[in-house]
């Protein structure tokens, strides 16, 4: 069966699709660190979280921060690099037209490099806030 | 009326087209059509599972509770249209304005989109059923009843009134009578449904394409339909959770949004808007997907940045579950909170930006056609962006703040949802009707439907904006007058009839079309996709031949005679011809659509129709506080689901089979594939994680709200049963594990043995468990730490005997030897399950027992 469909290897389709989701998967489990950090600290006083004292949020947010990014840009790098190792796709897109054994890893690159981009960016914009407002402080408190 | 033809350069001609194999086919056509056709008869009604049929069951329920909730609307603007109005009491506005949000929200747009996706995927995907079509059946059942059982409310005079939103204390047992009733529990069946419909379509899209569509070539609507089912399991769960803690709270007495004893009104906001804010995107991505598929056939050009799109549809899937909290800015929540979710309010607008430039460039560089469809995709863009531009501003704190509950609110997601949705869906109506019914709606009733709905649309929610900056907050059932309000409500309510009139027209034309219209056709928009190679209306089984792919744009850019002779292409030939006499589909993998097995679809079963039955009437019962009729209820449920999945005999020897699996080298399933089998209990299992994870998280929200854990003095809980029942119960694991060791070697002696020896373990683990919960010191009612820790813990004994049910169906069918070294599906599925569960327990039991130590 292998040899009439050349299945492709489990190793391969892992990276691939590892390279497609880890950018979103990464960012919704930094953005959802950092609330309950922010929600833990400010809500809780400190109790559930001694550790996480409001004055130094942005400690925490920083250093979860960097790691995320860290994580998400080094797999869009190896995306990008899978992506440009293949000269079809290079070729003015002419991967779409081949047989299909030949497409799917450009694809797959391609759109898992751009998803790292954004969700890097979509990290860093979404902690903005930290750098200019109280963390515990609000209107409408 | 044919529109003209593409420009594209070397377009195939029709007859090169990948429609189907140029031989003759005609016995076997026959044959498929006999053994594809639904049964006959009343009761072959209730049995019919063909996604054509019941995708159009479904999206004509859902469309009629479309047109129900439109006349409640309009009903509002009746009783708006001059101030100190008395068409309508207080409590009746309350509850139109309830029925109509909770209406569109629940029972038209998402069921609407499920049905289209039903309807279309094996056509627009190549293949020729949806992988688990008898759930497809509960599926519409289950959700044609919920919306009887909520419309029913009016019968009872208990319709519900406390907002689509359902807050509490309003919705709490103080404040709300039964009403909140039908809306917890008809809307909880709703949502099964839902779920149900989203596993199918899953699997659909990722194992059943046709050979050769890779992910890179797959239409955008079918990634628009695989983000939505996603973002049904991550956002219905959560939600059903919510719904359960209110429903136990409002009938048993539990504490969960008791302040006075330690729960929170507000873990319900969040438990709602973390379904609440990706709902929207649930109803947008795949309606996006219609947009992204409409455009470039009425452009007559490939779309330009299709992987720009995809990523902007991913990217919004996931992005759409950080906003939850943009609905509670006015709560009191620390500012650095708000900020975060500000932030990730204002970034969604990045990745559906990049999709509405990709459409304007697809249109600016190619030669649009102005049929209807296209209308409404215009209509989509006026109204869309607007809506869209409107929601930046309201993800600013600030500006938030001035107009939270006010009509201006009202007018953005009137803007979003009718502008984003049902624009898309009108438009989607148009161009894919003609393929089922084989008739093309007329162009001049179609325009004035399209005119009178654009026309009408912002007349009515444009001075909204207007009225809600004025200061004129939503939700009251009439204003006094001299304030400035008058012109603005009584131009809406013009609006609004003007709306209902294009409506109506629409209404007009579908019917009109069914006889007078012309014939459609194989492809009256000279369209690109798979579903126009088949004949209008189609055949049960889709394809005959299934096509092979190697294009984004196979019916513009693909040649037969561009095809090598591949294993693929031979193995589609020769599936047109065998089986005949089962019914048969293809699974292919995820990534690259390569061959990998044929499976055996279940066949018409009236069991998921009485499964539907069973859940309503477990869901109708606790309406009333019937328990004991409701538990008659879960028990019809179990036998019917156990009848469901009882093994059939298959009409073929294995020499046949194995005689196609040496030729082709797929695998041949007699029974279910493995890979949709697995994939299926994949999903089940993801969803009953992300149950666990919300009751988790409302574990840790009511932990923040008690100074002390656990609360009152109640001493933590002793960890020595609870450690011997964790024991227990992985060790069952192991014997579990032996079972399948054991089958997979073709010992199914020794595997009878080590199930059993799985049985009595787990058995005995959760019995202790229980014996644990008997001797605390509290009840469930007693507060919100008893109500978390019972619901909690109950749960995870409730899916071990799930579980020990599953093991003694496998143990039966295996002493009447349905399994082999070669065929053990049932023992693998139950394995699987087998281990998630012990996962869920060690996480769950860990934080019952040892967080009150550690927090």
């Amino acid at each position: 069966m292998s040899e009439s469909f050349n299945y492709p290897d489990r190793q391969s389709s892992r990276s691939l699709w590892s390279g497609f989701l880890v950018g979103p998967v990464v960012w919704a489990v930094h953005f959802l660190a950092v609330y309950i950090i922010a929600e833990g600290a400010c809500m809780g006083g400190n109790i559930i979280f001694p550790i996480i004292d409001s004055s130094i949020i942005y400690i925490y947010v920083g250093i979860i921060t960097l790691a995320a990014l860290a994580i998400v840009l080094w797999k869009g790098i190896v995306s990008y690099r899978l992506w440009r190792s293949h000269p079809s796709e290079r070729q003015g897109g002419q991967a779409v037209l081949n047989w299909y054994a030949e497409e799917k890893t450009p694809f797959m690159a391609m759109t898992g490099f751009l998803l790292s981009l954004f969700f890097s960016i979509v990290i860093l914009l979404t902690v903005i806030p930290f750098l200019f407002l109280t963390p515990c402080g609000g209107a409408f408190i | 009326m044919e529109i003209p033809a593409s420009p594209l350069s070397e377009r195939p001609s029709s007859a090169e087209r990948p429609r189907s194999d140029q031989r003759s086919l005609t016995y076997e056509e026959e044959q498929l059509a006999k053994t594809w056709a639904d049964p006959p008869g009343i009761i072959g009604k209730l049995k019919a599972l063909q996604n054509d049929t019941l995708g159009a069951r479904i999206m004509i329920t859902a469309f009629s509770f479309f047109l129900i909730a439109g006349i409640l609307a309009l009903l509002m603007r009746i009783q708006l249209i001059i101030p100190e109005n008395n068409f309508l009491s207080p409590d009746r506005f309350n509850e139109l304005f309830t029925m109509h949000g909770s209406t569109m929200m629940y029972l038209f747009a998402v069921p609407m989109l499920e049905g289209f996706a039903i309807l279309l995927l094996p056509f627009l995907l190549g293949n020729r059923e949806m992988p688990f079509p008898r759930l497809g059946v509960f599926s519409f059942f289950t959700f044609l009843f919920s919306g009887i059982l909520f419309y029913a409310s009016f019968l009872f005079g208990e319709a519900p009134d406390a907002g689509w939103f359902a807050y509490v204390p309003l919705s709490g047992p103080e404040f709300s009578g039964r009403s909140m009733d039908f809306w917890l529990l008809a809307l909880g069946a709703a949502e099964i449904g839902a779920i149900s419909a989203g596993i199918e379509i899953i699997i659909a899209i990722l194992r059943m394409r046709a050979p050769g569509m890779t992910l890179g070539r797959m239409p955008l609507m079918a990634w628009g339909f695989l983000v939505m089912a996603f973002a049904i399991l991550f956002a219905f769960t959560p939600l059903m959770v919510g719904s359960l803690l209110l429903e136990l709270d409002r009938q048993f007495g539990t504490q969960f949004f008791n302040p006075a004893l330690g729960g929170s009104p507000v873990l319900w906001q969040h438990l709602f808007w973390i379904f609440g804010h990706p709902e929207v995107y649930i109803q947008f991505i795949p309606a996006a997907g219609m947009v992204s598929m409409i455009i470039p056939v009425f452009s007559r050009r490939p779309i330009l940045g299709y992987p720009f799109i995809v990523i902007a549809q991913v990217a919004v899937g996931f992005v759409s579950f950080g906003l939850w909290v943009h609905h509670m800015f006015t709560v009191g929540l620390p500012e650095s909170a708000l900020g975060l979710f500000s932030a990730a309010s204002m970034m969604i607008a990045l990745p559906t930006g990049v999709q509405i430039f990709s459409w304007l460039a697809t249109i600016a560089s190619g030669r649009p056609v102005f049929r209807v469809p296209f209308l409404f995709i215009i209509g989509f863009f006026f109204i869309f962006v607007l809506g869209g531009i409107t929601g930046v501003m309201v993800a600013s704190v600030p500006f938030d703040a001035q107009v939270h509950d006010t009509y201006f609110v009202v007018a953005h997601f009137h803007y979003v949802l009718i502008g984003g949705v049902t624009f898309p869906i009108f438009a989607a109506l148009y161009y894919w009707l003609p393929k089922v019914t084989g008739k093309l709606q007329s162009e001049r009733l179609g325009k004035w439907h399209f005119w009178l709905m654009f026309i009408g649309f912002n007349i009515t929610f444009f001075p909204q904006h207007i009225v809600g900056l004025l200061g004129m907050p939503r939700r009251v059932y009439t204003f006094p007058s001299g304030i400035g309000w008058e012109p603005y409500n009584f131009i809406s309510t013009v609006g609004a009839f003007i709306l209902a009139a294009g409506v109506l027209i629409g209404l007009v034309n579908l019917f009109s079309s069914r006889v007078n219209g012309k014939p459609a056709g194989r492809n009256p928009w000279d369209a690109d996709s798979l579903e126009w190679a088949t004949e209008s209306p189609p055949p049960d089984y889709g394809f005959a031949v299934l096509p092979v792919v190697n294009s984004r744009h196979p019916l513009w850019e693909q040649k037969q005679t561009d095809m090598p002779d591949s294993p693929a292409r031979r193995l589609v030939q020769d599936f047109a011809r065998w089986p005949l006499h089962w019914r048969a589909a293809l699974v292919t993998s995820t990534l690259d659509a390569k061959p990998q097995e044929i499976f055996r679809v279940a066949g018409p079963s009236i069991w998921p129709f009485i499964a539907a039955v069973g859940i309503v009437i477990f869901f109708a019962s606790e309406v009333w506080a019937a328990h004991t009729i409701s538990l008659i209820g879960v028990l019809i449920l179990v036998v019917s689901i156990i009848g469901w999945n009882w093994p059939s005999p298959v009409p073929m020897t294995e020499d046949e089979e194995q005689r196609f699996e040496d030729e082709h080298k797929v695998n041949v399933r007699r029974g279910s594939s493995r890979a949709v089998a697995m994939g299926g209990m994949a999903l089940l299992i993801l969803v009953l994680a992300v149950a666990l994870a919300s009751m988790l998280f409302s574990y840790f929200y009511i932990r923040l709200e008690n100074t002390a854990w656990p609360p009152e003095n109640i001493p933590p809980p002793n960890l020595i049963w609870t450690a011997i029942s964790t024991a227990l119960l992985m060790i069952s694991g192991a014997a579990v594990y032996w079972a399948l060791r054991s089958v997979r070697t073709g010992n199914t002696r020794r595997m009878q043995i080590a199930l059993l020896l799985g049985f009595i373990l787990a058995a005995v683990a959760a019995a202790v468990q229980v014996y644990d919960f008997s001797t605390l010191p509290f009840g469930w009612t007693h507060n919100a730490y008893a109500s978390i820790f019972f619901l909690i813990g109950g749960f995870m004994v409730l899916l071990v005997g799930g579980l020990l049910i599953m093991n003694a169906l496998v143990q039966y069918w295996a002493l009447k030897g349905q399994y082999s070294q070669r065929r053990h599906m049932a023992v693998e599925i139950t394995s699987v399950s087998w281990f998630a569960a012990i996962v869920g327990w060690i996480v769950a039991f860990g934080v019952l027992y040892l967080a009150p130590y550690l927090t």
